[in-house]
């Protein structure tokens, strides 16, 4: 019992990138240094059954926090939207049910994307939960 | 180094701007009150005698400050091009490497910064020595897509990277025909405005700048007049190289 804390670096995590179709032929739209997650502390309070994730930046922009869910809030970077952090209480569940609501949580915010830069790095948030998160909850 | 800037460069604002403030609101109290109190009471009648007695070296005094102000401004904004600029060379020299001398003002890194009011993105400095005094600037909006002008514009609007290339290629002397307009249509720019242009680059890349809180400052324009003359391979370093540029501004 207690809290266990990690910080996973992510230093080959590559900016996202789509091609969309512009006005002549295509176009490469790419996410910027800034939306790239440099590295994830990932912290487990058992005591209070909470876990919170947190993503680094190469900026330090101020968090705006939105609740989901009771059992969940998201924390998104006030000018730019990107996904600072994740929140979830209650943690009764099993780690799958875990990471199904944490993948959960992000693609409720990638429908409300406004911005290009908001859905690239969503959508890399997305693949670090499913890929670098998930087997850190499994083992811990 | 870079706050340091900052703050003297906020100081200096202060300076003019109060100076010109004072002027005024002294030149009005000395319109209003032309004549100074016989037997002076308080401490504002002693401060109007003053107003009224040394009323033009008082003047003087304070427009020598706001022109001082005004000097130490463009003192201190020039320092901070000049590193900017180093940046933009540097970028330059990275990105096009083994071009003849002849040709190395085919390609450009230019740094744009949006206006106060959000609405236009305006040259803020250039790399090399070639076009620096260009006035060329695009509308942007943060609502509308359609409202932003250029590669630059839609890179402001998506807040993310831009890659285009092969843009058809205009005519040497712009004319109203298809292929001026296929330009002016494949670069996102108003056919008036692409008619003006000096260079009619045919690749381009633009990155957002943002500042340290996350809100977008400007946008970085690397472009070529070759297609296919940009260098992805090298794009990490531009990213890292943009996000420098993002803490220093």
């Amino acid at each position: 019992m207690g809290v266990k804390s990690q910080r996973i670096a992510l230093p080959n995590v590559e900016g996202a990138r789509v091609i969309v179709h512009g006005r002549h032929g295509e176009m490469v739209v790419s996410s910027s240094a800034y939306d790239v997650p440099r590295y994830v502390d990932v912290k487990v309070s058992d005591s209070e059954n909470r876990l919170w994730i947190t993503f680094g930046y190469i900026d330090s922009e101020e968090a705006e926090r939105r609740d989901l869910d009771p059992n969940f809030t998201v924390l998104v970077g006030v000018n730019s939207g990107k996904l600072l952090g994740l929140e979830a209480r209650n943690l009764s569940r099993s780690t799958g049910e875990v990471v199904i609501s944490l993948v959960k949580a992000v693609d409720q915010q990638l429908e409300h994307a406004t911005r290009d830069n908001q859905k690239l790095n969503y959508g890399m948030i997305r693949n670090v939960v499913k890929d670098r998160v998930a087997p850190l909850l499994a083992g811990a | 180094v870079a706050p340091m800037s900052r703050w003297r460069l906020l100081l200096a604002k202060c300076l003019d701007w109060g100076s010109v403030a004072l002027l005024t609101i002294l030149s009005t109290i000395r319109v209003a009150h032309p004549t100074a109190p016989e037997n002076p009471e308080g401490i504002l009648d002693y401060l109007h005698v003053s107003l009224v007695r040394h009323y033009v070296a008082i003047i003087l005094s304070l427009a020598i400050l706001a022109l001082v102000g005004k000097v130490a401004q463009e003192v201190l904004s020039s320092v901070s091009k000049v590193r900017v600029k180093a940046v933009l060379n540097a970028l330059h020299d990275g990105l096009f490497v083994g071009i003849p001398e002849q040709e190395r003002y085919h390609n450009r890194v230019t740094l744009f910064r949006a206006n106060r009011k959000r609405d236009q993105l305006k040259p803020y400095c250039r790399s090399g020595t070639q076009y620096q005094r260009s006035q060329t600037f695009f509308y942007v909006s943060e609502d509308d897509e359609r409202q932003n002008e250029g590669v630059a514009g839609l890179a402001w609007f998506r807040n993310a990277t831009i890659f285009i290339d092969d843009v058809p290629e205009s005519c040497s002397t712009w004319d109203d025909c298809e292929r001026c307009r296929a330009y002016a249509e494949a670069t996102y720019v108003p056919p008036e405005l692409a008619a003006k242009m000096k260079v009619r680059a045919r690749c381009f890349l633009a990155l957002p700048v943002r500042s340290f809180d996350g809100a977008i400052w400007g946008v970085l324009v690397i472009d070529s007049r070759k297609p296919g003359g940009i260098d992805r391979s090298r794009d990490g370093v531009v990213e890292l190289l943009n996000s420098a540029l993002g803490k220093m501004l």
